[in-house]
């Protein structure tokens, strides 16, 4: 039962990190219809930014953490005017798109590896202190990672909902050009969405390195796939979707570790994917009822 | 002098497999139009098949495996092609039938990690992630060779299956089979409404292309004698799709060259760059993917087409029926040219501004 609890507990931290994300994930590929396999790298980029930020710039770790978000936004904003934007523009077909953004990835993971190597980092001012509740324990770096990301998704679901760049986002989302013609700027909106999403893949890059305690140059890469499958089991360019689906895969793979090897989690968080999109393709929440993503 | 002999004989033998998988992939891909982002898989699958066929049985103590046997050499050849083809044919009831676009390509390479996990972690499986070692090489002991004149011989067996591969694959693209999976690719909704099979038609063009990677993988593995999961990835397959991407979809003859600029020229020669400075091994393997990578944009930004783009194909009895006159030599009529495949050169959507 105890182990049942603390894998509960495991759970929600795995959740948390995966909803920010898929968050950003889903963002993407919602709004501008790209699905990014440079993702996992991006979230690689931050954890490694963050590293720069604790050594170059002695900033200590959660200052760090909010350094290697604004790295990666930058990041992403400028991949998208420098690469995405030009190649959707000219109606690359979308398997061509997904090339485009899986040679991006690997240039991005060597660029890392030749500055740093293929070797393993941690982050300094790590706290080994364990906050405790019954058989529920967590780190506290762990449990400020888990309010962290309640604050940020909880303030984007507000911007989403109630601020007037939300009802322009969700307008475009729908329909870019009845958008487009209603007066919203598009090209800004998804300049913003690569600012956001980016800085999401960057601050999630960085809690998931916290989270495991080390991280190289493929650990965002290899987590990328179970970011997919959280965001497209919650309906591929959902916002709230990608939340649910996050709680629902994060907490998937480490209850599942109670019955099973911790080395099948990313299994089961994979074959969840595989059966979502056979059975149901539009995902849990299915706000629009149509593949956003199948154009 | 012979070590420059038996380096040119190596990449020759990375030439021809890649060349292999280049065909392969260009059948689902140019072809029939199937976003599989994880051809690698399969031909993990041939190599692992093959190499168990040819270990004879497990020895736990060493390394532990399943089917272990010991067949006479061509067999466990054709055993990895069977693997290969096998695995497709389970593989393409999940990717070919609700799948289409983003969608097959994502979960391509979920199934594919899915694989990759599953080896990994089931030692009994293929030995887990050590892998599989000390696969002996074919007809060693028959042909009873030197190293070079060895390598020379494995180069030839390499040649043969790819040039068999060519011709088939030649056949292929000119046979009805070719003509309903290009039909597919432009546009699947016209060609079932013509009557065609969707389905079986890509089914056995991914069918063969797996065919075609197991044999590779067969023929990789006799030749580097060892496979373990670390040898085969996303990144790997990445080369195969580079390669032909550069080299020209839908195009055999591309695939060839494909497989000669990606694998052998950018991969091989950049292991000249002398090491000096903060430059070791490590950076330079960086450095090349790197150069994989931006190199793939560039032709994906400046021609999409690749250097030899598809044939345009011109349809003598179409021309005659619709337009009522012949072909002009040389110029062709307007019907014609709209036949060849165009492939993401001019649609341009309202992401523009």
């Amino acid at each position: 039962m105890s182990i049942f609890v603390a894998s509960l507990g495991f759970g929600l931290v795995t959740s948390a990190i995966l909803a920010l994300a898929a968050l950003g994930f889903t963002l993407q590929a919602g709004m501008t219809n790209v699905v990014n396999l440079a993702y996992g790298d991006m979230m690689t980029a931050g954890a490694f930014a963050a590293l720069v930020g604790q050594s170059a710039l002695r900033l200590s770790l959660w200052p760090a953490l909010v350094f290697g978000g604004v790295i990666v936004a930058l990041l992403s904003f400028v991949t998208n005017r420098l690469v995405i934007r030009p190649f959707v523009a000219r109606g690359t077909k979308s398997f061509q798109m997904i090339i485009v953004t899986f040679a991006l990835g690997i240039i991005l993971q060597y660029v890392i590896v030749m500055k740093w190597g293929e070797n393993f980092y941690a982050y300094r001012g790590l706290s080994l202190s364990l906050f405790k509740w019954g058989s529920f324990e967590l780190s506290y770096e762990q449990l400020t990672i888990v309010i962290m990301s309640v604050l940020l998704l909880g303030g984007f679901h507000v911007l989403v909902r109630y601020s007037r760049m939300g009802r322009a986002l969700r307008a475009m989302a729908d329909d870019k050009q009845l958008a487009r013609a209603c007066g919203v700027n598009v090209a800004r909106l998804t300049d913003i969405v690569w600012l956001i999403s980016g800085a999401l893949a960057g601050v999630s890059g960085v809690a998931l390195a916290i989270n495991a305690g080390s991280f190289n140059e493929i650990f965002g890469a290899n987590f990328m796939l179970i970011v997919v499958a959280a965001a497209i089991l919650g309906g591929a360019g959902e916002p709230n979707g990608a939340m649910v689906g996050a709680v629902v895969v994060g907490f998937a793979m480490e209850v599942s570790t109670v019955w099973i090897a911790g080395s099948y989690s990313e299994v089961v968080a994979l074959i969840l994917l595989i059966v979502a999109v056979l059975v149901r393709p539009q995902g849990l929440v299915a706000g629009r009822g149509k593949w956003v993503l199948a154009q | 002098m012979s070590h420059y002999l038996y380096y040119a004989l190596t990449l020759g033998v990375y030439f021809f497999v890649y060349c292999l998988l280049g065909l392969g992939y260009n059948l689902q891909y140019g072809l029939a139009g199937i976003n599989n982002v994880a051809n690698y898989s399969f031909v993990a699958f041939g190599a692992y098949l093959a190499a168990v066929t040819t270990l004879g049985p497990s020895n736990s103590l060493v390394q532990s495996y399943i089917l272990g046997t010991s067949i006479a050499w061509p067999l466990p050849l054709l055993v990895g092609a069977a693997a290969g083809a096998l695995t497709s044919l389970v593989l393409g009831f999940i990717f070919l039938l609700r799948l289409r676009h983003q969608y097959q390509a994502i979960v391509t390479l979920v199934v594919a990690q899915v694989i990759w996990l599953l080896v990994g972690n089931n030692p009994g499986l293929f030995n887990g992630y050590n892998g599989l070692a000390g696969v002996p090489q074919p007809l060693e002991s028959v042909v009873n060779l030197a190293p070079v004149p060895y390598e020379a011989f494995f180069v030839g067996i390499t040649a043969l299956c790819a040039l068999l591969g060519f011709a088939f694959m030649r056949r292929v693209v000119r046979s009805p089979l070719g003509r309903v999976l290009r039909a597919i690719r432009e546009d699947e909704s016209v060609a079932s409404c013509f009557g065609r099979n969707v389905f079986w038609a890509q089914m056995s063009a991914f069918i063969v292309a797996g065919t075609m990677a197991g044999l590779a993988g067969g023929l990789l593995v006799e030749y580097l004698g060892a496979w373990s999961p670390s040898g085969w990835s996303p990144y790997e397959g990445f080369v195969v799709i580079a390669a032909l991407i550069i080299g020209g979809t839908a195009n055999n003859i591309g695939a060839a060259l494909g497989a000669f600029i990606v694998p052998v020229a950018i991969y091989e020669l950049t292991g000249f760059i002398p090491p000096f400075g903060p430059v070791n091994a490590q950076t330079i393997d960086a450095f090349r993917w790197i150069a994989i990578g931006i190199i793939v944009l560039l032709f994906l930004w400046f021609r999409p087409q690749g250097v030899l783009p598809e044939p345009r194909r011109r349809f003598r009895l179409v021309d005659r029926i619709l337009v009522g006159q012949e072909p002009i030599p040389g110029k062709g009529l307007f019907l014609s040219q709209k036949m060849h495949g165009s492939d993401a050169t001019s649609v341009v959507t309202d992401e523009t501004k």
